[in-house]
């Protein structure tokens, strides 16, 4: 690598990417605002929740303008604005003749405590840094670095079925857009985050296909077809020290047929067939991985399968849901925990949301949380709004449909907060939690 | 007490418990080849004073509380130019003190991002 002038380029394409960061909050704010358009379609066509009080703060039409969300109602003591403008940057200028000196493996010691995407967009802008990404000793130095932080993926389309992708950072309460032009172009939708990949599944014409991508990387991978090639429920699920992915397909979409469960292994790039899911009438798509077994919430009746991943094996686990529970969530935890997350009480006044976990001695449901009834009240304005539940590492996400807000419940801590700066359009739009990775390879 | 030299001809004498905080220097100590001082051909007086400032302020968790360490970790690392601040990255990985490696390249990454 050229030391002369390197850091020069570094500089050079700091300064570009902080033009780039001008435009990006441009090109950011000209997609809300396509997007925005798009929803206030969905919102006409739907007529959902016509109060006027959802269109508080809603986003303003003009791109130049500085674009404010309100994250939260009036009276509660959380941050309550999101922008999306310019972010305020104290401008350093780095001297070169002296950075430029540095030896490379130090650069690797202040590139690892760089945002990820700060790297991302410095390597959009300048070509010269596509090498350092690719470099063994960057990438083996990184996989040691610990993690940026919670992360939250979103992806949706635009008008024209353009794939778009944002991620929004919860350590530095910023968005990133994620160009998403390197992928393929079939009807795809967000299979799931793990480790650093991100996964897709889709008809392309009418062949249903996979892909996995590092989006950090700009990397993707088509996976082979599997046995039984249609649309089913899958999950991926990466092993970070093993590097490598495994993807697990269910049932299939419409729950009705029987199929073997099939297991992608990255390792030996193949599906094995594993055993049919005893016959349920319905599957939930609910579905949740730890410790090396995927829990499955099937609907009719209201129940728990387990699919062990080293017996390639399926067991009921009889473990008696909450009465009258609506909605339920399977989320899992770290290490063996299991959550369910749901309502109870569909027309009662008194609807709560409640966050059980599974005790596996007991082989019951336990009920671990209830959110606070002013959170329930702010999230959901009509008892009815749907809402989405994924979680992560013992955080559990709640976004509303209608609201694009997002409530963080932090089990460990018991902590319930708003994620501030975050303003997400859930009506059209899928979401994820994500951890930016630079080594995550897709093969 | 163990004595250091920097490239330039500057002596410091420090208290051992300081300089142990450098991995290079405790290795030194072990294998007893501090009997005339220590040389340390790669940092210059000025910057060996920094970071003796930085090891006198670290021994033993600082002996203040954790919060008012990071504010003195702030307050030393935002007064400095970044000529300085390179030499600091140098020596510290020179010198293997940990911590102030940590510091110094978060430092620089802030100041990128």
């Amino acid at each position: 690598m050229e030391r002369l002038g390197f850091w020069g380029l570094l500089m050079g394409s700091v300064e570009k990417s902080s033009d780039c960061r001008n435009s990006v909050a441009l090109s950011e704010s000209r997609d809300e605002e396509s997007s925005s358009s798009s929803s206030k379609q969905v919102k006409g066509s739907r007529s959902r929740n016509t109060s006027p009080l959802s269109r508080v703060g809603s986003r303003n039409t003009s791109p130049l303008r500085q674009k404010v969300v309100k994250t939260k109602p009036r009276g509660l003591e959380e941050e309550t604005v999101a922008s999306f403008g310019k972010p305020i940057v104290v401008d350093v200028q780095m001297e070169d003749s002296i950075w430029a000196m540095l030896p490379e493996d130090l650069l690797n010691e202040i590139l690892a405590r760089l945002p990820p995407f700060m790297i991302f967009r410095i390597r959009s802008v300048c070509k010269k840094w596509n090498s350092i990404l690719q470099d063994n000793g960057f990438l083996k130095f990184h996989s040691n670095v610990s993690s940026h932080g919670p992360c939250l993926l979103t992806f949706w389309k635009n008008s024209p079925q353009i794939p778009q992708c944002s991620v929004f950072s919860l350590p530095l309460k910023t968005w990133y857009k994620v160009p998403f032009t390197f992928l393929p172009p079939w009807a795809f939708w967000l299979v799931g985050s793990s480790g650093g990949l991100v996964c897709f599944s889709g008809l392309d014409g009418l062949t249903f296909k996979t892909l996995v991508c590092n989006p950090l990387m700009q990397s993707w991978r088509t996976l082979p077809s599997m046995h039984y090639n249609q649309q089913r429920q899958l999950i991926m699920v990466v092993d970070r020290s093993d590097k490598s992915f495994k993807v697990i397909a269910t049932s299939d979409i419409y729950g009705d047929k029987s199929l073997p469960t099939e297991v992608y292994d990255s390792k030996t790039d193949k599906w094995s067939l594993h055993q049919i899911m005893p016959a349920v009438n319905l599957c939930s798509s609910k579905m949740a991985y730890c410790d090396s077994r995927l829990y499955l919430e099937t609907l009719s009746p209201l129940g728990l399968m387990m699919y062990r991943l080293d017996t390639g094996h399926w067991e009921h686990i009889p473990a008696k849901f909450p009465r009258s529970l609506l909605d339920g969530y399977l989320v899992a935890g770290t290490q063996k925990r299991l959550f369910l997350v749901g309502r109870i009480g569909l027309y009662s006044t008194l609807q709560s949301m409640r966050i059980w976990e599974l005790d596996h001695a007991k082989v019951a449901w336990v009920e671990i949380s209830r959110m606070p009834p002013k959170y329930f009240r702010a999230l959901l304005r009509l008892s009815a709004e749907r809402f989405e539940c994924f979680g992560q590492d013992n955080l559990i996400c709640f976004t509303s449909w209608n609201q694009g807000k997002g409530l963080l419940y932090n089990v460990d801590k018991k902590i319930w907060s708003w994620i501030s700066g975050c303003a997400l359009q859930s009506c059209n739009s899928q979401v994820c939690f994500y951890e930016p990775r630079f080594d995550a390879s897709v093969h | 007490m163990i004595v250091l030299k920097s490239s330039d001809g500057e002596t410091f004498e420090i208290e051992e418990a300081v300089a142990l905080q450098s991995q290079t220097i405790a290795h030194m100590v072990e294998d007893d080849c501090v009997e005339n001082g220590i040389p340390l051909a790669n940092v210059t007086g000025e910057i060996l004073a920094k970071i003796i400032e930085y090891c006198k302020k670290h021994v033993e968790g600082g002996g203040g509380s954790e919060e008012e360490l990071k504010i003195w970790d702030k307050e030393f690392i935002e007064n400095i130019d970044q000529s300085t601040l390179f030499n600091l990255i140098l020596a510290a990985n020179y010198l293997n003190i940990k911590t102030l490696l940590d510091l110094t390249c978060q430092r620089v990454a802030d100041m990128i991002s």
